[in-house]
């Protein structure tokens, strides 16, 4: 069950990337223009829960994934923070060595406020999944070497003997077994599913408390998602981890997460726990969104589907001012009375009730 | 040490792959056969070559500017080079003054002979003799001490033809046994001496001949017969002997004393060098001083093997270190780092070279030294291209998942590199290192022959020699044998590294792998 306290919390967090120029466009004007992947977005994922984000390609959602674990560059954060509250025995280990500021409350460190140098232990409990099970795993080393490297880079297990042990066991945890079997096998002697299934033992095997899993089983054969997501689902009520699931695809969110945010172009516009958000959704994106799961009743498949979204996803680096998904909304068409404020103003998350919340103007107090 | 591990299997997984083709054998075996030789170069060829090499008196008793021997075979009329020391020298007295070729030889007379037989129609460069081992030691007498001032020499150099004639090759110059104890110069063949020789002896049978003609050809003539029909001078094939007397005069001595001394070994000349110097010589050749070409190319296998391997490693640890430091962690060090390259790329190297072994020459610095500094800018301009293509390949891997994936647990920047990066540049390091060691042989060939010389026998400096030799005036474009090797061995040497390069291609680059 959840527990009460988060385990890790964004906080107003916007993370841009500048855009590149050349040397002569950069001398002519002062102005940088940046990419707003992220955007001002805030959230919290508590002990043993599973928080969803979804949206479409490019919404900012891996970026978002990334930038929880550290891996986005801290000079790319523009405000906003990173709250992760480490295991007890980590935080003390850690604690004594931070400055005052990285941790703003007992237990809890502020992820980029650490100075380099000094995050690598927390990045025991920091841990990610790729998308990517071809990409992710260093096509020139065994299993045994892939699964040893993070007990080296961490100094856990002082004889090879001790590590192979927990290899082991962390391989029989993901059922790639019998682990023997696997260990001297490279990356390109593995199926899709044993790959991403090695990339989990890799994350595993520190024992995180916090997992991001970014788009797991999107590039896996339909066949062995199953099997994946199982897995992982057992490793969460196994361990009570905290897990963010990144993923493009609701009905898999369904399944997977308690909790789902739904984002569009950097920013979160409606969330809440999953079964409510898609039962009943409220943001026109994601009523949008909601229309494009395909139907599997044969029945429906000659019927046309009515389209609830228009034109192309709006660029991350010229936001239009008020609400960012006005141009593709159809509502903002129907609806004459609320576009003053669509014009103007960003829509704020409106708290509509059992942790459910909306971004969007219809549904504010007039 | 599992860091190290790694790097052995890509160096073993390249080598397996390039043995597999038929290039990659040709290339191995071609690098074997030059590292055996130049290991036998190095037991073979004295270390101080070099100095043999630039010192003209060593190499004056071999014939100049002469094919290999070995052209016989193809038909090629040679005269073989003869040198012969003679310890059977045999003295004796004449008390009778005996009549040879117009000298008269009386009193203490030493002799040394040996044969020479001409086979074919050439004719040799000429004779030399040297007195090789002079015991001048003093004499003591019953009528007193003799010393080696005391006692007069003469040498006379004969040459019995098989026609009969015999000929003295020398101008007899009488010096003391203490004085030809010390020279070490050759007693030499006279054009002079043996011009008035012949034009006497032709002008007795009514051929007519100028003491010019006669001393500018007296080398031919002397192994040669005159036609006056046809003006041309042909080799007189058959056995000659070759005569090497030596007279002793000395006061208040009994001459059979002296004769039993010299006999005995107690003073006098022990041993004589008799040298022909044939028209062609050894493996490979001479060059114009004489120069033994196959001695040289010999001694230049490790020396070009070690250019080429410090040049290339060298560059290619500059490249590759600079090459992932800029690509890996970017931003102002690796704008840094290419804008130096810009810059380093774009200086001409060989005119820069060319002025700074110029500049080197006029400070009097050769040899070993003018190699490393040449070496050293080979180096300094040269790891540009390289750092270029590892920076591309590293940003590349550096935007693989798996290196975020290392980042996120926690791996260090240099485990990184060491471990997912390096691994993966390693087999195309070996390619363009393979690929750089015939380029800086080559350069280092090229600027021999541009005229910036540090005085070691290297190809490129026999190659050089060769075309100041056609350049100067005195020589003809058909010495093959000077230019052929160097230029066969420094493309069977680039040959051999490009096969090797091309066939480690493969591996870096999979697509190019024939099934």
């Amino acid at each position: 069950m959840p527990g009460d306290s988060y385990v890790i919390k964004a906080e107003d967090l916007r993370v841009w990337f500048p855009l590149t120029k050349g040397l002569l466009a950069s001398l002519l004007s002062r102005q940088r223009r940046f990419v707003h992947a992220v955007d001002g977005v805030s959230f919290e994922i508590r002990e043993g829960e599973t928080f969803c984000l979804a949206g479409e390609s490019g919404c900012g959602k891996s970026t978002t994934g990334r930038t929880l674990v550290r891996l986005t560059p801290p000079e790319n954060i523009m405000s906003g923070r990173v709250l992760f509250r480490p295991s007890r025995k980590l935080f003390e280990e850690v604690a004594p060595r931070l400055p005052s500021h990285a941790i703003p409350e007992e237990g809890v460190v502020d992820v980029y406020a650490v100075p380099e140098k000094l995050f690598k232990p927390l990045r025991r409990e920091l841990q990610i999944i790729f998308q990517d099970p071809f990409g992710s795993l260093n096509p020139r080393l065994r299993v045994r070497d892939i699964l040893e490297e993070p007990l080296i880079v961490h100094n856990i297990g002082s004889t090879p003997e001790e590590r192979l042990e927990r290899i082991v066991k962390v391989l029989e945890t993901v059922k790639l077994t019998p682990p023997d079997e696997f260990l001297d096998r490279y990356p390109h002697q593995l199926s899709g599913g044993q790959r991403q299934r090695v990339a989990i033992a890799r994350a595993l095997i520190l024992n995180p408390r916090f997992m991001v899993s970014d788009e797991p089983v999107s590039m896996l054969d339909v066949s062995i998602r199953a099997e994946v997501l199982e897995i992982l689902d057992q490793l969460r009520r196994q361990f009570n981890m905290a897990q963010l699931f990144i993923t493009h695809d609701l009905a898999l969110a369904r399944y997977v997460c308690d909790r789902i945010a739904i984002m569009y172009v950097g920013k979160i516009v409606e969330m809440g726990p999953t079964d409510e958000v898609i039962s009943n959704p409220l943001h026109p994106y994601t009523r949008a969104l909601m229309a494009a799961i395909p139907e599997p009743d044969p029945e429906n498949r000659k019927r046309l589907r009515e389209l609830k979204i228009k034109g192309e996803v709006t660029s991350a680096v010229d936001i239009p001012p008020g609400c960012r998904f006005r141009p593709r909304c159809v509502a903002y068409d129907e609806n004459e009375w609320v576009r003053s404020r669509c014009e103007t103003q960003e829509p704020p998350l409106i708290d509509m009730g059992r942790g459910h919340s909306v971004a969007c103007w219809l549904y504010a107090k007039k | 040490m599992a860091l190290l591990g790694e790097r052995f299997r890509e160096v073993e997984e390249i080598f397996t792959e390039v043995k597999g083709q038929l290039m990659g054998k040709i290339g191995i075996g071609l690098i074997l056969f030059f590292v055996v030789v130049s290991l036998y170069s190095l037991v073979a060829v004295p270390r101080n070559f070099p100095d043999l090499w630039n010192n003209v008196k060593y190499w004056e008793k071999y014939p100049k500017t002469v094919p290999p021997s070995w052209v016989s075979y193809f038909g090629v009329p040679v005269a073989p080079f003869v040198d012969v020391v003679l310890n059977n020298g045999t003295t004796q007295l004449y008390l009778q003054p005996k009549q040879v070729a117009g000298v008269t030889l009386f009193g203490v007379v030493q002799t040394f002979s040996f044969n020479y037989t001409l086979p074919a129609d050439a004719f040799p460069q000429g004779v030399l003799v040297y007195a090789r081992n002079v015991t001048n030691a003093t004499l003591r007498t019953p009528m007193g001490v003799v010393k080696p001032q005391d006692i007069t020499v003469i040498a006379y150099v004969f040459l019995h033809r098989p026609d009969g004639l015999v000929l003295l090759l020398n101008s007899p110059n009488p010096m003391t046994l203490a004085d030809l104890a010390t020279v070490k110069s050759p007693i030499r063949f006279s054009d002079k001496t043996v011009g008035l020789q012949l034009v006497e002896y032709y002008n007795k049978r009514g051929v007519n001949m100028t003491q010019t003609y006669a001393q500018n050809n007296a080398a031919r003539l002397a192994f040669g017969e005159y036609d006056p029909d046809t003006h041309e001078i042909k080799p007189l094939k058959g056995t000659y002997t070759i005569e090497v007397v030596f007279t002793y005069l000395a006061r208040n001595v009994d001459p059979r004393l002296l004769v039993r001394a010299i006999n005995a070994g107690t003073i006098g000349v022990q041993s004589v060098e008799g040298v022909v110097q044939g028209n062609a010589y050894g493996l490979m050749g001479t060059d114009d001083k004489g120069r033994d070409l196959y001695e040289a190319l010999l001694y230049a296998f490790p020396i070009e093997l070690l250019i080429g391997f410090v040049a290339a490693v060298l560059n290619v640890i500059i490249g590759v270190v600079v090459g992932v430091v800029s690509g890996y962690y970017g931003g102002w060090v690796d704008e840094v780092i290419q804008r130096t390259i810009d810059i380093i790329s774009n200086i001409p190297v060989l005119p820069i070279l060319v002025l700074i072994g110029a500049a080197l020459q006029r400070e009097g610095v050769s040899g070993w030294g003018m190699l490393w500094v040449i070496i050293l800018f080979l180096v300094i301009l040269g790891w540009g291209y390289l750092a270029l293509v590892v920076r591309s390949m590293t940003l590349s891997i550096k935007s693989e998942p798996y290196i975020d994936a290392a980042k996120a647990i926690g791996a260090s920047n240099a485990r990184i590199i060491l471990r997912h990066v390096l691994p993966q540049i390693i087999p195309y390091a070996m390619a363009a290192l393979v690929f750089n060691v015939p380029g800086a042989i080559l350069t280092e060939a090229g600027l021999s022959v541009l005229g910036i010389r540090h005085n070691l026998p290297t190809w490129g400096t026999v190659l050089a020699l060769a075309r100041d030799y056609i350049s100067s005036g005195g020589g003809n474009y058909n010495i093959w044998w000077w230019i052929l090797p160097p230029g066969l061995l420094m493309g069977l040497m680039s040959v051999a590294f490009v096969f090797l390069g091309l066939a480690m291609e493969t591996v870096v680059e999979p697509r190019l792998k024939r099934m």
